[in-house]
């Protein structure tokens, strides 16, 4: 028997992608033929990580496909027509309406998406998702079939490489340094993050920076927006980091006091787990799958007024205690998302499906 | 599993910064991010970007057939119509769209030809200044003799 991923775009960085390959690993080591194929695998991956689809090998009705369902793509629809096991991991499709204003062709991407998700509520043997809220989400499409809940799997051997030096280097001059990961993207709010920012420089602290750490597409509308909106309300020290290489990534974290995030469309929220491993205290904006992940732990705000956030910035950055309070729950947070942890879940969740189909 | 906070009551936290703001008498008179419009007549890139490159590689080859069907919804009576004024439009449409999409393919492939060309170009590069750097070396070394 082979349990196979499928997975429609798999891309150096992206959290999706890490997960199917963190999955493989867990899989072979499960000791089955596991291999990851794509529609389009994105350079810099080799073909050794995945394998383009039409290098895929004949599948049996007792082999399992694991399908990776994030966006839109003729491989949703493609995926029911397999003879096999088949299971789909949520990992949620942005709602479209947050791409009303920026760009009508993911928007349309993402509308496609669910329809994909609509279509395959009926077609697939049992489900896993990121969080709860993805769990809610498929029973709310008519999802019938099993479902439980597996976060995503983060490799954390990974964070323990060593951040790069000149970054560091750079960063640590006596500035406060906030930061976000993620791509710039309309449904993670990153003009709220700047509208806050400006504030805090304001009545607060000169001396500090905001770090946008996240690809971007120098033509993409909302960027362009988030360029000009710095310029039109005179904040300095804004930085769009594009994108960078892992060791950056790593060295951005290392010099960060605060991980601030006001994003409005959460499926899981990779960073959140990244800020608590290099013991960031975090505050985030009260929304989708955030509480979820965050698990009681880290300072979730109510209320996006930036001046409100700006205050909530130096109350952490300033308060002692607090920080060390937030770090403490953070870390406690940490340990139910620990490798071991996960990949055991996956192991019996995977093995329970197995011996359910088999009676 | 959920922590419980214990040593931190945020909500109290919360509140006390709401009202130290109110106090203060803070407020909000920024420039709303609604309000920014940009000019998207000029696609302009200033520096070449290869994983954004590769992004749009992709979408391109996924999106360059256009089709001149289109399924139609609706109540009975307005799919009716729909699909008279569908087949009554067919013979002019589809042969721009068919046009259209020999256009759409030869770019595509024209991209792809420059991705192959970038990738080349990118592995001479290298392999030219690793002779470069050698020969400088030799040079030194001879310099030194």
């Amino acid at each position: 028997m082979q349990i196979l991923q499928l997975i429609p775009t798999i891309a150096y960085g992206d959290a999706v992608g890490n997960d199917a390959i963190a999955l493989k690993k867990i899989l072979k080591k499960m000791g089955y033929v596991s291999n990851i194929y794509a529609e389009s695998v994105v350079e810099p991956l080799d073909s050794k990580t995945a394998y383009k689809i039409d290098k895929m090998p004949k599948v049996n009705e007792d082999d399992i496909i694991i399908y990776h369902l994030s966006t839109g793509s003729e491989l949703n629809f493609k995926f029911a027509k397999f003879k096999c096991r088949k299971i789909a991991i949520y990992h949620n499709v942005t709602p479209p309406e947050f791409f009303e204003q920026n760009d009508e062709f993911i928007k349309g991407i993402n509308e496609w998406g669910l329809e994909g998700v609509r279509f395959l509520s009926d077609k697939v043997d049992y489900c896993l998702a990121d969080s709860e809220l993805n769990k809610q989400d498929l029973i709310d499409l008519n999802y019938k079939c099993e479902i439980d809940v597996l976060p995503i799997v983060v490799s954390f051997k990974d964070y323990k490489k060593t951040p790069n030096r000149a970054i560091v280097k750079k960063y640590s001059d006596g500035y406060k340094n906030f930061i976000f990961t993620g791509r710039i993207a309309p449904n993670k709010k990153q003009e709220d993050l700047i509208a806050a920012f400006y504030y805090y420089k304001k009545y607060y602290n000169d001396k500090s920076r905001l770090i946008l750490v996240g690809s971007y597409k120098e033509t993409d509308l909302y960027y362009m927006r988030l360029k000009k909106y710095v310029e039109e309300i005179g904040v300095e020290d804004v930085i769009f980091s594009g994108h960078i290489k892992f060791d950056e990534i790593l060295a951005f974290y290392k010099v960060a006091d605060v991980f601030l995030c006001m994003s409005e469309h959460e499926g899981f929220c990779v960073p959140l787990i990244e800020a608590m491993m290099f013991e960031v205290p975090i505050i985030a904006y009260n929304s989708t799958a955030i509480p979820g992940t965050l698990g009681g732990s880290g300072f979730l705000v109510d209320d996006k007024d930036p001046i409100f956030v700006a205050k909530c910035i130096d109350k952490v950055v300033s308060d002692k205690e607090l920080k060390e309070n937030l770090i403490k729950n953070q870390n406690e947070r940490l340990e139910d998302f620990k490798y071991e942890h996960i990949a055991e879940q996956f192991k019996n969740y995977i093995n329970a499906f197995i011996d359910k189909e088999q009676v | 599993m959920s922590i419980q906070n214990s040593d931190i009551d945020i909500e109290l936290i919360m509140q006390e910064i709401k009202a130290d703001i109110k106090e203060k008498g803070y407020t909000n008179d920024l420039l709303s991010f609604n309000d920014i419009v940009v000019d998207t007549s000029t696609m302009n890139v200033s520096k070449f970007d290869k994983i954004s490159f590769n992004e749009e590689i992709y979408t391109v080859n996924h999106t360059w057939n256009v089709q001149a069907y289109r399924v139609i919804n609706g109540s009975k009576i307005a799919l009716f119509f729909k699909k008279v004024v569908r087949k009554m439009v067919y013979f002019f449409v589809e042969p721009i769209v068919l046009e259209q999409d020999g256009f759409n393919a030869s770019i595509v492939r024209l991209m792809n030809q420059m991705n192959c060309y970038v990738d080349e170009t990118k592995e001479q590069n290298l392999a030219l200044k690793k002779q470069v750097e050698d020969l400088t070396e030799k040079i030194k070394q001879f310099e030194q003799k």
